[in-house]
């Protein structure tokens, strides 16, 4: 909900600007994440766009009618659901993509996405764009790309400014701060594994970055690059806010693991869920987290530390 | 009973046929109208992606399935052993275990060459390893390599299951190295089509050096020395020849199942137990399973591809029930 | 020069596991015979033949062919000067008798002829699993000797044979002894000392006995050897053996 309205906010003032209209017909040459030379004969009308956070990105863009493929794991927005699908839990498909006659598809490396599609997409002649999300800024910066990918530049600037525009107001909150107090340490644990392990945000990832615009810090700040962390390691950091991108139900089992209890966060009720489609998914929804968060933190600042 | 040429032409021809049926084969089935289209001229996107994609990809698997019906034939012979295959001596636990790390850990270098040549390295790696352990043992007869061989097939596993455990996370799911090791035809450009097309006919020819000999083992050690095969000096010769081919197959196609087991079975049905007819046989055997293998794997499950490893697992096994069935009969050899 | 050594053993020793096998073991065979080499079960004859067939190598001593080390000589030299016919020949895959032929030769396109010349041609397009043992037998002996070697081996040729063939086998091989060398292991002794020209004893791995036939019958060294009372049965002109009763060391 919240996306499309300021997707329409956005947009309502970029048509307003002058030259808002695409140019057809001039070749469109880009850069992207992995630094390849991407070139469009003109603006993008049929994008085949792989994985939820590329297809929310063109739909944020106000551009739903120009997607023609989607994969099996894209649920949102609710329009995907007739489109057709071009890959999945198995794989994904060549033959699928290019009977779509795309002009462009979008693509993350993630699962064998990149794998499977970047090199055919090359040797067919289909252009390819493959993003990626390391920090808040990429993803700002992917909004930009697939903007003008889509011969969009002018919706683009101004959805990129509303988001910029966001997160400059989060941060005057967060630095607001009540009372001057440090910011709470946080660990956000994204998923577990089946032997137990969990998997948590950490330094390097666009998650985090939103955890900490937010106004928190790491709970662990010595994390390295491995992405598991046992439990009892996150037992031992004792976080002053858990927080744990999944429902509820999730939250509770983990809470009924042994000695989690008197997790300092548990005892205190400062341990909540956040919405996974907006922490795992790097586009403009993650910016709806990190306001949801910013200010549930500052809520419980107020109330104080007991 | 040896072939005569007509028989040969039958089985290219209908390899010819096979090759056809596979660049039709897709989600989107093309006519063979479009392919002399696309062959002639490459202006539309389905053009395109016959020539670019389907093309090489259909005679990838073909040279693929030849070497592995290649290396599953010398096996066979060395080991003395309808039941050998290919992956035997460690070839496929060295080839997973360079796919993973090629797949997993981030080493910055395109992944198009890497994951073949990490492939085609842990392959060759792992039967090197496995000889050395066998003569390190003093153990460098067939059942000695078969122990060692067992033995860094558990060990590379074990690393491979660490590396897989411990490099996950949410995007870079288990999928990727799964979907590897249960195999298919890595798609290759048309000079690399050309590479393999050569590495391809040079198995062909290095292997049939070893036809005699092959025979001469199927007669006993003993009985092949005194027939005058240096039997100490072959076996480490054919097994070497035998990995460097599998070792090819893999680098290019990922862990096919039950292509090496069933390919030389089939051919000695055809052509008798002479290992002179047997190889090629094989070969020819192995190509036609896996191009309609893989025809199947592109067109029955839209839009995934089935890992080309499933189809001819599923089709492996009841292959390999009727094949212990058989067990006592001509042409497949004894017990 | 006509009985010059062709295959000749000095001093051979082999132990396995601290028993040894073959204990000082000598012999000097001509360039034509027919030798049967006998003794009880676990004598060493199989060993022996191994060894002397370059299958086995010596602890130390040697084996020389035509004069030359059996060490020098490379595997393919051997295996066309030596025929070694083993006591069970199962091929692993079904091949037919003209491949076997094949198989043994250098120029296959011979095989043909070398199975008409041995009266076999019939059989050359059967499979071994169709043949009969005696098929087998003469199969077998046809591609062994498709080199013409000078020196032909055979351990225990007859043993799974019906008495029709085995008899046919052993005159055949004592047939060829007039113009080469053949070695070959018997259990029937009978057989043994009626058909080939000279007899060695092996026993506990040395050589106990070695000589014609008709020296070695009477002796009473052999009924130590076997262990048994040989009653000699004379029907002229040969005289049979029949094992009586077991000597006293072995009587409960």
């Amino acid at each position: 909900m919240t996306l499309r309205r300021r997707a329409l906010g956005g947009l309502g003032l970029a048509a307003l600007l002058p030259g808002a209209a695409a140019r057809a017909g001039a070749p469109i040459r880009l850069r992207d994440a992995l630094g390849r030379d991407v070139l469009l004969p003109g603006p993008a009308q049929r994008i085949v766009t792989i994985f939820s956070s590329n297809t929310e990105l063109v739909a944020a863009l106000g551009l739903m009618q120009r997607i023609v493929g989607v994969e099996e794991y894209t649920r949102f927005p609710p329009e995907v659901a007739g489109l057709p699908k071009v890959g999945g839990r198995l794989g994904f498909s060549v033959d699928a993509v290019v009977a779509q006659r795309p002009d462009l598809v979008i693509v993350t490396p993630a699962r064998q996405a990149a794998n499977q599609l970047v090199d055919p997409m090359e040797r067919i002649g289909v252009p390819v764009m493959v993003l990626l999300s390391r920090s808040l800024d990429e993803v700002i910066g992917n909004v930009r790309l697939v903007a003008q990918a889509a011969g969009v530049d002018a919706r683009g600037q101004a959805l990129v400014q509303s988001l910029q525009q966001r997160l400059r107001a989060v941060d005057e909150q967060v630095n607001a701060r009540v009372g001057g107090q440090p910011a709470p340490r946080a660990l956000m644990i994204t998923g577990r594994l089946g032997n137990g392990m969990l998997l948590v945000a950490r330094p390097g990832t666009y998650t985090n970055e939103a955890m900490l615009r937010a106004g928190a810090r790491h709970a662990i700040p010595g994390i390295g690059a491995l992405a598991q962390v046992s439990p009892e390691a996150a037992l031992a950091a004792d976080p002053d806010v858990l927080l744990f991108a999944g429902a509820q139900s999730g939250l509770d089992d983990l809470a009924r693991r042994p000695g989690w209890r008197d997790m300092r966060a548990l005892r205190a009720q400062r341990a909540i869920t956040v919405a996974r489609a907006e922490f795992l998914i790097p586009g403009p929804r993650t910016f709806d987290g990190i306001e949801t968060l910013a200010r549930w933190i500052t809520q419980t600042q107020q109330k104080g530390w007991g | 009973m040896n072939p005569s040429g007509k028989m040969w032409c039958l089985a290219l021809g209908a390899l010819a046929l096979a090759v056809v049926l596979g660049i039709c084969a897709g989600h989107q089935w093309a006519a063979p109208a479009e392919i002399w289209q696309a062959i002639t001229e490459r202006d539309t996107l389905r053009s395109r992606l016959l020539w670019e994609w389907r093309m090489p990809r259909v005679l990838a698997a073909a040279c693929v399935g030849a070497l592995l019906g290649l290396s599953g034939a010398v096996f066979q012979g060395v080991f003395r052993n309808p039941l050998a295959e290919p992956y035997l001596l460690g070839a496929s636990g060295g080839a997973a275990l360079g796919a993973t790390i090629a797949l997993l850990v981030p080493l910055g270098l395109p992944q198009s060459w890497l994951l073949p040549l990490m492939a085609f390295a842990g392959a060759w790696g792992a039967t090197i390893l496995v000889l050395g352990v066998a003569r390190v043992a003093g153990a460098l007869d067939a059942s000695g390599m078969l122990l060692a061989g067992v033995a860094m097939a558990a060990m590379l596993g074990a690393i491979r299951s660490f590396l897989m455990l411990a490099l996950s996370d949410e995007t870079v799911s288990l999928q990727v190295v799964m979907s590897w090791v249960l195999g298919g035809i890595q798609t290759p450009t048309w000079s690399g089509l050309g590479w393999l097309a050569l590495i391809t006919l040079a198995c062909l020819a290095a292997t049939q050096t070893l036809a005699r000999g092959l025979d001469l083992l199927g007669l006993g050690d003993a009985t092949a020395q005194s027939f005058g095969l240096d039997v100490a000096r072959f076996v480490p010769r054919a097994v070497l020849l035998g990995s460097l081919v599998v070792a090819a197959a893999v680098a290019y196609g990922g862990l096919v199942a039950f292509v090496g087991l069933a390919a030389p079975h089939i051919a000695r049905w055809w052509v008798g137990p002479r290992h002179r007819w047997v190889l090629p046989a094989s070969a020819l055997a192995g190509a036609l399973v896996v191009t309609v293998a893989d025809a199947i794997a592109r067109s029955v499950l839209p839009p995934a591809e089935v890992p080309l490893g499933l189809i001819t697992a599923v089709a492996g096994g009841p292959f390999f029930i009727v094949l212990l069935a058989r067990r006592l009969r001509a042409y497949g050899g004894r017990a | 020069m006509n009985d010059a050594a062709m295959l000749g053993a000095a001093h051979l020793h082999l132990s396995r596991q601290g028993r040894a096998l073959l204990d000082d073991v000598s012999l000097e065979l001509p360039r034509r015979g027919a030798v049967a080499l006998v003794g009880p079960n676990g004598a060493g004859k199989s060993t022996l033949m191994q060894v002397l067939a370059g299958q086995l190598a010596p602890d130390s001593g040697g084996v020389t062919l035509q004069g030359r080390p059996l060490k020098a000589l490379d595997v393919r030299a051997r295996a066309q000067r030596l025929g070694y016919m083993p006591q069970r020949f199962e091929p692993h895959w079904d091949v037919t008798l003209l491949d076997l032929v094949q198989m043994r030769l250098a120029d296959p396109a011979r095989a043909a002829q070398v199975l008409a010349e041995a009266d076999l041609q019939a059989l050359g397009e059967r499979r071994w699993s169709t043949l009969s043992g005696g098929e087998r037998a003469r199969g077998m002996l046809a591609a062994v000797l498709a080199t013409d070697p000078p020196v032909l081996l055979a351990d225990e040729p007859g043993a799974a044979l019906d008495v029709q063939h085995r008899l046919a086998l052993v005159q055949a091989l004592a047939r060829r002894g007039r113009e080469r060398l053949v070695v070959v292991v018997m259990h029937d002794l009978d057989l043994a000392f009626e058909c080939f020209d000279r007899v060695v004893v092996l026993h506990a791995g040395r050589v106990a006995m070695d000589g014609a036939p008709a020296d070695l019958l009477h002796a009473p060294q052999l009924d130590a050897v076997f262990g048994v009372h040989f009653e000699r049965i004379a029907v002229a002109p040969n005289t049979l053996l029949r094992a009586r009763s077991l000597t006293s060391k072995d009587k409960p």
